[in-house]
């Protein structure tokens, strides 16, 4: 149910913390983190992490407490990687920073992220998205091992909507006029949506002309839209409302919805749903290399796992689907959604921020 | 007397109150909202009312993690409190009582950091501690707070002592009164309210205050930046409002508390010029 809350203030953080760069002391070591000699040998001495919040939740990491005995682990959160990286360019130091696929541009633009040595990663191989563009970088640099992701799609009230839509084009049905919803905190997500719902291929990498075309688009169906939501907790408001019977989101948001007494079903489109892809890197101010290695495998470890997958959140190590309860079985199984597009920064995203803007303007 | 003539007569009185009205559920009707969701029986903020709850409070009361962070923004807060109306009144002192050179420029720097974003305060903090290699912790959270919150005490308690006649402290010099007992017994009394005034108002900055802390703090959460952290999942959202209608609940009190210290420590003055005491300072 990992949403972006991208309040005005994320945009300040990033444009202040890059134009910051010259006075702090974020640059650190940008050589690839070596993998711990002896991955056995115990870890102590400090660790500490700067993640979302839901990836320190006590049942995560305390376990990992329990293995590491030794280890004084010391934790800080953050609400997006343009935040994250604005604070460690300011010179704030932690030893393990998470990074998500679409959200990577602001830690790698200032090298804040070491690349990581896939021999000190067992799992790394087996793990699902380890090879998508943001994991990896373009010369095949491991930037952050994935644990982590959510698909998007759409979310449908089934007592109001009678056969339930197939394709992200269900999000421009004339018969839903002003009763639909799409995330609104990021450009992304809109646009490639629409760019899905017009037939376009590869959202994540849409020329200045597709761009164009889709903000036509989405201006030409603008009433089309009773809301641009801001979170899951914006969908769930106007979906338990009946003010909007179709919206766009994740599966744990059409679960929160549900277990609210909403009669809702998450719906794969077609097309292929997005995904996030969220993981753990290190960053160039660590100083724990061994520690940060170490909790980064116990992530990726099937236990660690089966307990991200009662988020909702789909499992990267298949091997921790038998432990998965069934509640979340289908969720968690990364199969459940093969054809998902993995989110990322695209290279132009300025152009899609600008499309975006223009169409919230009217 | 005629209907027309009394409906003109009232008009001004009834569109006062209705724009007054207006004005007081814009300001406050989300807070109010916000409080009653945090009674309904449900993990979503809308209607229809799902019935009465206390669970969202058990909830709250029960995440360690909350009550860590709101011990953190209490501890900072008070901290920030005492020494924030102790170096303010001093200052405000020395601002309006002394003459030395450079003094306007000096009142002038003290009133700047009042118009910067908190926002580059926060980033400027964190790269000054960066480079001296200080850790990030709550005391650099209250040192960076100090810097946000200090000035504004200046202001309240400098509008005070500039209200306050001179001739009172003259006075009590000429009858033999040392500069301590001057201070004791006449300046002081005369500036209790105002000294309230800022007490209260520093200690809700600080309490409030997410940019200074998120960019400053360490490994060690503030309640508002724990609460920006945790919304990220609209399942806490309840909870959430839980604790925050409790702590604007406690703040309300505060503020009412203070008011009334003040009617008490200001014999004889009026709402408005409680008001003007309380918010002189940053007019």
């Amino acid at each position: 149910m990992r949403h972006r809350l991208l309040m005005p203030l994320t945009a300040a953080l990033a444009v202040i913390g890059l134009a910051a760069c010259g006075g702090g002391g974020g640059s650190g070591n940008s050589s690839t983190a070596p993998a711990p000699s002896d991955p056995e040998a115990p870890v102590s001495g400090t660790l500490r992490t700067f993640t979302y919040e839901d990836t320190i939740a006590p049942n995560l990491l305390d376990p990992f407490k329990e293995q590491n005995p030794e280890l004084d682990v010391k934790t800080a959160t953050f609400d997006s990687d343009a935040e994250a990286a604005a604070k460690l360019v300011g010179g704030f130091q932690a030893d393990v920073v998470e990074a998500c696929a679409d959200e990577i541009n602001p830690l790698t633009n200032r090298h804040l992220l070491r690349p990581l040595d896939t021999a000190g990663l067992p799992d790394f191989e087996n793990l699902t998205y380890n090879d998508v563009p943001g994991v990896v970088d373009e010369s095949g640099q491991v930037l952050f091992v994935p644990v982590s992701a959510g698909p998007q799609g759409l979310i449908v009230n089934t007592e109001k909507v009678a056969n339930p839509p197939d394709s992200w084009q269900a999000l421009f049905d004339p018969q839903y006029e002003g009763e639909v919803a799409i995330e609104g905190d990021t450009a992304l997500l809109p646009i490639a949506e629409t760019a899905l719902a017009m037939g376009m291929e590869d959202p994540m990498n849409l020329s200045a002309e597709q761009i164009e075309e889709v903000q036509s688009y989405l201006s030409e169906h603008r009433s089309q839209f009773r809301s641009f939501t801001e979170s899951d907790s914006d969908a769930i408001n106007l979906l338990k409302s009946g003010e909007v019977v179709i919206s766009d989101g994740g599966r744990g948001t059409a679960l929160a919805a549900k277990e609210a007494g909403v009669p809702v079903e998450w719906i794969a489109p077609k097309e292929g749903p997005l995904s996030w892809i969220c993981g753990l890197g290190i960053p160039a101010g660590s100083k724990n290399v061994d520690a940060a290695y170490r909790m980064i495998n116990y992530y990726t470890s099937p236990e660690a796992q089966a307990q991200s997958a009662r988020e909702a959140y789909v499992v990267t190590n298949p091997e921790a689907l038998p432990l998965v309860p069934a509640k979340f079985e289908e969720t968690a199984d990364p199969a459940s959604v093969e054809n998902a597009i993995a989110e990322r920064e695209p290279p132009n995203y300025d152009e899609y921020v600008h499309a975006w803007q223009e169409v919230q303007s009217g | 007397m005629p209907l027309r003539y009394r409906i003109r007569r009232e008009l001004p009185r009834i569109a006062s109150v209705a724009i007054s009205v207006a004005i007081l559920a814009v300001l406050f009707g989300p807070v109010l909202l916000l409080a009653l969701f945090s009674f309904n029986d449900s993990p979503i903020i809308s209607l229809p009312w799902a019935g009465f709850t206390t669970h969202w409070y058990e909830v709250a009361w029960s995440d360690a993690e909350a009550r860590e962070a709101v011990t953190h923004s209490l501890t900072v807060a008070i901290v920030v409190m005492v020494l924030s109306v102790v170096l303010g009144t001093m200052a405000a002192w020395g601002l309006t009582r002394l003459r030395f050179r450079g003094r306007a420029a000096v009142a002038g720097l003290h009133g700047s950091v009042l118009v910067v974003p908190w926002l580059l305060i926060g980033v400027a903090g964190l790269m000054f501690f960066s480079r001296v290699e200080v850790p990030l912790s709550l005391q650099t959270i209250g040192v960076m707070q100090l810097v946000v919150t200090f000035p504004l005490v200046v202001a309240i308690v400098s509008a005070g002592l500039v209200r306050f006649p001179r001739s009172l402290e003259e006075a009590a010099i000429d009858l033999g009164a040392s500069q301590w007992q001057m201070m004791r017994h006449v300046v002081l009394p005369q500036l209790a309210p105002a000294l309230a005034a800022s007490a209260i108002f520093a200690f809700s900055w600080s309490f409030n205050n997410f940019e200074v802390s998120f960019f400053t703090g360490g490994f060690e959460q503030t309640f508002p930046v724990w609460v920006f952290s945790v919304l990220r999942h609209s399942q806490n959202l309840p909870m959430v409002n839980a604790i925050s209608t409790v702590i604007a609940a406690v703040q309300v009190v505060l503020v009412l508390g203070a008011w009334r210290l003040m009617r008490r420590l200001s014999a004889g003055a009026n709402d408005e010029e409680l008001a003007d005491i309380m918010v002189g300072g940053l007019r």
